[in-house]
């Protein structure tokens, strides 16, 4: 278990668990708040 | 043969050419009047888009029948476009002739949502990433193995660092005040010339 969770903490691996996060959150605010040209002021 | 100016004296010169270039220069504001420009809710060409947009969608609905997916489909995508132009047009957005909105980067005030804030957002954002990875760089450079701290990252460590990050303009500025943010000229390595 100590191994994996080394081998989780290697730069590649938390790279991609970010990039990952990252996409999907900007994925998931186009889907909720589409065609953003400005910045909303409400 | 070289001219030598003491340092004092150029830096006098220096001053009074300035100081006569600024006050002779005429300068004006920035403020453009985009008189080319129309609000878009008040364009013609704008309105003539949208009912050419929603016409084109609504004649490719007239091919399926209202039950299938690719009709449900369509009639998302028109509402989506009926709302895109409702939301550009109910903002201070303004519109070319051909009627589309243009993106005023002139740093206005009027104007701040379409460049101004989201330039600082990210900017802000950028920083917050760069500041956090030199931040956990010095971290690793203090322990005992720092070529493997960069490789495996000590992951409870970092993310206290990222979360700390969001102070980074006032935590930037107190390190380039007490001088720890720049290297000194000694550290700065040089090719041989």
């Amino acid at each position: 278990m100590n191994y994996f969770l080394t081998y989780l903490s290697t730069a590649p691996i938390l790279l991609t668990v970010l990039l990952t996060v990252t996409s999907a959150g900007l994925i998931f605010i186009n889907s909720i708040y589409p065609d953003p040209l400005i910045f909303p002021t409400f | 043969m070289k001219l030598y100016i003491p340092t004092s004296i150029s830096k006098i010169f220096s001053v009074i050419f300035l100081s006569i270039f600024v006050l002779t220069t005429n300068i004006s504001t920035a403020k453009a009047d985009f008189n080319a420009l129309t609000p878009c809710k008040e364009s013609a060409a704008f309105k003539k888009r949208l009912n050419s947009s929603v016409k084109k969608l609504e004649n490719r609905l007239k091919l399926y029948t209202p039950d299938s997916k690719e009709a449900k489909a369509l009639t998302n995508e028109i509402g989506a476009t009926k709302n895109r132009f409702d939301r550009y047009g109910s903002t201070n957005l303004l519109c070319g002739k051909e009627g589309l909105p243009r993106i005023i980067a002139s740093g206005q005030f009027d104007h701040a949502a379409e460049f101004t804030i989201p330039g600082i957002l990210f900017l802000y954002i950028t920083g917050w990433i760069g500041w956090s990875g030199r931040k956990y760089l010095r971290y690793a450079s203090t322990t005992e193995n720092s070529y493997e701290s960069e490789i495996i990252i000590n992951v409870p460590i970092a993310l206290s660092i990222m979360n700390s990050g969001f102070l980074w303009p006032i935590e930037s500025w107190k390190e380039f005040t007490s001088g720890d943010l720049l290297a000194s000229e000694d550290d700065i390595t040089l090719s041989p010339r």
